[in-house]
């Protein structure tokens, strides 16, 4: 009888452990301003929310078929889940106009020295793909653009503002 | 409190739990105000039936609504892909990100419109 009520007080609490992710996951969809962020918070849910529930299902199921398939489904949220925030991802960066106000190049690591502080890893990896390249560009003295832009040196430094700044948030309720 | 008592409480609990945040993420796509926002909020709620179907396996015990669960993952999936191809163009562009830091977007945007070029 014990053993039963131990059972239930763990998956409960895994259940319970859950549903906080889940939360978390609708939370960061309310509060973030932009798609990018938000699509952030929903692997929240995707991944933990998926896994803990399946957790509490297989404590609940035992060690049987049905566990297997459990973990299955599992599997199969976890490879699947990473594929679509890409395409989502993709389709904003493509069809947004407004795209570059979101999005900028992470500062130089060593500083302000661009040529020893920017690791050359992440510049060469970032010359093939599209949004690796725009996403990886760390060097100060290049342009963002992964196209070879003749007229980057006039491009004035802007100092401030580099804060998202979204146009439009929806402005959480919750 | 007897144990089944203990566990139908549980379970239903969840699940009530679930129905409020899948409702959540279904204003949440009403009012997204780009399509993203709606695809991103389907495929939300896409994983959060999944886990409510789940749970009823596990209340009702019944073990063939673990079949169903693995059935939708398949179809959310589907969903989700079809709904973001159909959005993206045949010959994607890079946008422009408005130089360094990508802070002035609007500012830069009439240059950096002749550069476009399609995606090798």
């Amino acid at each position: 009888m014990t053993a039963e009520w131990i059972r239930f007080f763990l998956i409960a609490a895994v259940l319970i452990a859950a549903l906080i992710a889940f939360t978390g996951a609708v939370l960061g969809a309310w509060r973030f301003g932009f798609v990018m962020n938000r699509l952030h918070a929903a692997g929240i849910g995707d991944t933990l929310g998926v896994l803990l529930v399946i957790i509490a299902a297989v404590i609940s199921a035992g060690l049987s078929l049905e566990s297997l398939k459990l973990v299955l489904i599992a599997a199969f949220l976890w490879f699947t889940s990473p594929v679509s925030t890409h395409f989502v991802g993709q389709v904003e960066f493509f069809t947004n106009p407004e795209i570059g106000r979101f999005l900028r190049a992470l500062p130089p690591r060593g500083g302000k020295d661009g040529a020893t502080g920017a690791a050359p890893a992440e510049t060469d990896g970032g010359k093939d793909g599209a949004t690796g390249a725009v996403l990886a560009e760390a060097d100060d003295t290049k342009d963002m653009r992964p196209v070879e832009a003749p007229d980057m040196e006039d491009a004035k430094p802007d100092s401030e503002d580099h804060d998202v700044k979204p146009g439009n948030e929806g402005k959480g309720e919750k | 409190m007897d144990i089944k008592e203990a566990y139908q409480i549980l379970y239903s609990g969840a699940l009530i739990a679930l129905i409020v945040l899948i409702g959540a993420m279904l204003v949440r796509a009403i009012k997204g105000p780009r399509i993203t926002d709606r695809i991103m909020s389907i495929n939300m709620i896409g994983t959060m039936v999944i886990c409510a179907i789940l749970i009823l396996s596990q209340l009702l015990k019944e073990t063939f609504l673990i079949d169903v669960a693995l059935i939708y993952a398949m179809v959310s999936l589907v969903t989700v892909l079809m709904l973001a191809a159909m959005y993206i163009p045949a010959d994607p562009k890079i946008p422009d990100l408005g130089g360094k830091r990508g802070a002035g977007g609007a500012a830069r945007t009439q240059r950096g419109k002749k550069k476009r070029r399609s995606r090798a």
